[in-house]
């Protein structure tokens, strides 16, 4: 009861610390807010433009969509989505194939502890450039088309492919390789029958995740002009054209929902 | 025949594993290696295929000096070695019989086995070993549906792939219950018996080392401090090798 009761007094007082934090963000909130220029006529017509926006989207451009009747079926959505799709799948592909190697340079078991710190140094340094940065740049050297998407999409995906496929290389049972090693095994063959058979469940799912984060990219990067959907989804912002909006909007809510469904459905059958 | 002359083992972090260790084991024995935890079993056991590296000494595995040895003179030295492993080393998301084939990898080049090309008899070989074993029904099926005891005679049926002239098995029958544990020694009994594999095991139940043993190495602080017959293991032996005498549970190995 005695050290009960000592043990109680020495609890850390922890109050100071939580309201100093608390105040720090209400601060910061207020500040944000009055320095904000709102432009209150614009939100007083909210409702109006709700409506006007409403009725775009009631009034969906089916011939722009199936690239039919005025259109050239390259100018419809849905060869636009495909596009955007084939961004993102090659993308990713790209990035995953480059990733393995990244994946053991980083991986502790494998290299060691030195050399894989220079392998994660390389991985960071890839996945501190954010995605439009990186889109920006390479957009000088391969221009407004669907190439630098997938350069971008490609590039972006090792840095965070190659340190998730790292960590399974490093979660793994290491006892096979002991095994390998005293069977007469060379560093090819353990890789072969030892890391791969492990890790090849959990890699194919890190990059079907990737994927699915990848068309999201895809369609966000074709508004800088890195092919696809993008492109039109600005055009058709900027000109308020609402109904080619939603038109667009349409075909990317079921390119994510399908694409999200197959990854769900294969990641569930791997492992 | 191996024969190890003065061979110590000195860990980097200072540790004398092995003091002057003088031995020789001919073709054919089953030697089971005892002693404390700590005492050298697993050192001694793993100098001979090198997976630890002696630091002085001489160890002669049919007349060749194995400490300078390495890369692919190593790797034709460890494919004629099986090893066993108390937690069985197995690929458990790969299946039994591919497990198994593992056993034929150092046999053959690089890119032929990276790509899975093995000839028709190895696979044979593979899966005779698995009939050896008593397990070829399970050929096909992943490595971790398997129970414990089946799991270690695949890696038997791994080691016999390998077509060895010793088997080595470090602490085979720990992480198994002790039914389990009899029919896993019966088959190392076995593979003694029929194949004339020579058999070094440790083991830490004493009772099972002296009925499966023929020769019994005791091991206390990294120096041999009994070496003969199973037979010739006494109460005062066995306080030589474990500092005291063992208590009656101890000795059932349960």
């Amino acid at each position: 009861m005695r050290a009960a009761e000592l043990a109680l007094k020495r609890k850390p007082k922890r109050w100071v610390i939580n309201l100093v934090f608390v105040g720090a963000t209400v601060a910061a909130m207020v500040y944000s807010f009055a320095g904000s220029t709102i432009n209150w006529t614009r939100v007083r017509t909210i409702g109006i433009s709700l409506r006007v926006m409403m009725e775009g989207f009631a009034d969906l451009q089916w011939d722009f969509f199936f690239g039919t009747g005025i259109f050239r079926f390259e100018e419809g959505v849905i060869y636009l989505t495909l596009v955007t799709l084939a961004v993102a799948f090659i993308g990713t592909f790209m990035g995953a194939v480059l990733a393995i190697p990244f994946g053991f340079l980083a991986s502790h078991n494998i290299v060691g502890k030195r050399v894989a710190r220079i392998g994660e140094a390389i991985l960071v340094i890839i996945r501190v450039f954010p995605e439009i940065v990186l889109a920006l740049i390479l957009l000088k050297g391969f221009g407004m088309n669907a190439l630098t998407g997938v350069m971008t999409i490609g590039i972006h995906s090792i840095g965070m492919l190659g340190k998730l496929f790292a960590e399974a290389i490093d979660n793994m049972d290491k006892s096979p390789l002991e095994a390998l090693d005293a069977v007469g095994a060379n560093a090819w063959q353990k890789i072969r029958y030892g890391i791969i058979p492990q890790v090849a469940a959990d890699v194919s799912s890190i990059t079907l995740y990737r994927l699915d984060i990848n068309v999201r990219s895809a369609t966000v990067l074709g508004i800088i002009g890195a092919g696809g959907l993008g492109a039109s989804l600005i055009l058709a912002a900027d000109s308020w054209s609402w109904n080619i909006l939603g038109t667009i909007l349409l075909a990317i809510v079921i390119m994510v929902l399908t694409v999200d469904a197959i990854s769900s459905y294969l990641r569930g059958k791997l492992v | 025949m191996i024969k190890f002359v003065d061979v110590s083992k000195t860990y980097p972090n200072g540790v004398k594993a092995l003091r002057g260790v003088n031995l020789e084991v001919k073709d054919g024995e089953f030697v089971g290696i005892i002693g404390l935890s700590g005492a050298g079993k697993s050192t001694l056991l793993r100098s001979i295929n090198k997976m630890i590296s002696i630091t002085s000494g001489k160890l002669y595995i049919d007349d060749i000096e194995i400490s300078s040895i390495r890369g692919k003179e190593l790797r034709m030295l460890r494919r004629s070695i099986g090893m066993i492993f108390q937690s069985f080393n197995l690929v458990k998301r790969m299946s039994v019989y591919n497990n198994v084939l593992t056993g034929r990898v150092a046999y053959h080049p690089t890119f032929k086995t990276v790509f899975g090309l093995f000839p028709k008899e190895d696979k044979l070989m593979a899966l005779e070993s698995l009939d050896t074993m008593g397990i070829l029904e399970k050929a096909f099926t992943r490595a971790d549906q398997l129970s414990g005891g089946q799991q270690q005679r695949v890696a038997l049926a791994r080691a016999l792939t390998q077509k060895p002239k010793l088997i080595l098995a470090d602490e085979p029958v720990a992480s198994l219950d002790p039914i389990t544990t009899v029919q896993v020694m019966d088959d190392f009994a076995r593979i003694n018996r029929d194949f004339g594999i020579t058999v070094i095991a440790n083991m830490h139940h004493v009772d099972l080392a002296l009925k499966y043993a023929t020769r019994i190495i005791g091991i206390k602080d990294g120096e041999v401090v009994f070496d003969g017959k199973s037979k010739e293991i006494t109460d005062e032996k066995l306080v030589q090798i474990y500092g005291r005498s063992l208590r009656h549970d101890e000795v059932l190995g349960e």
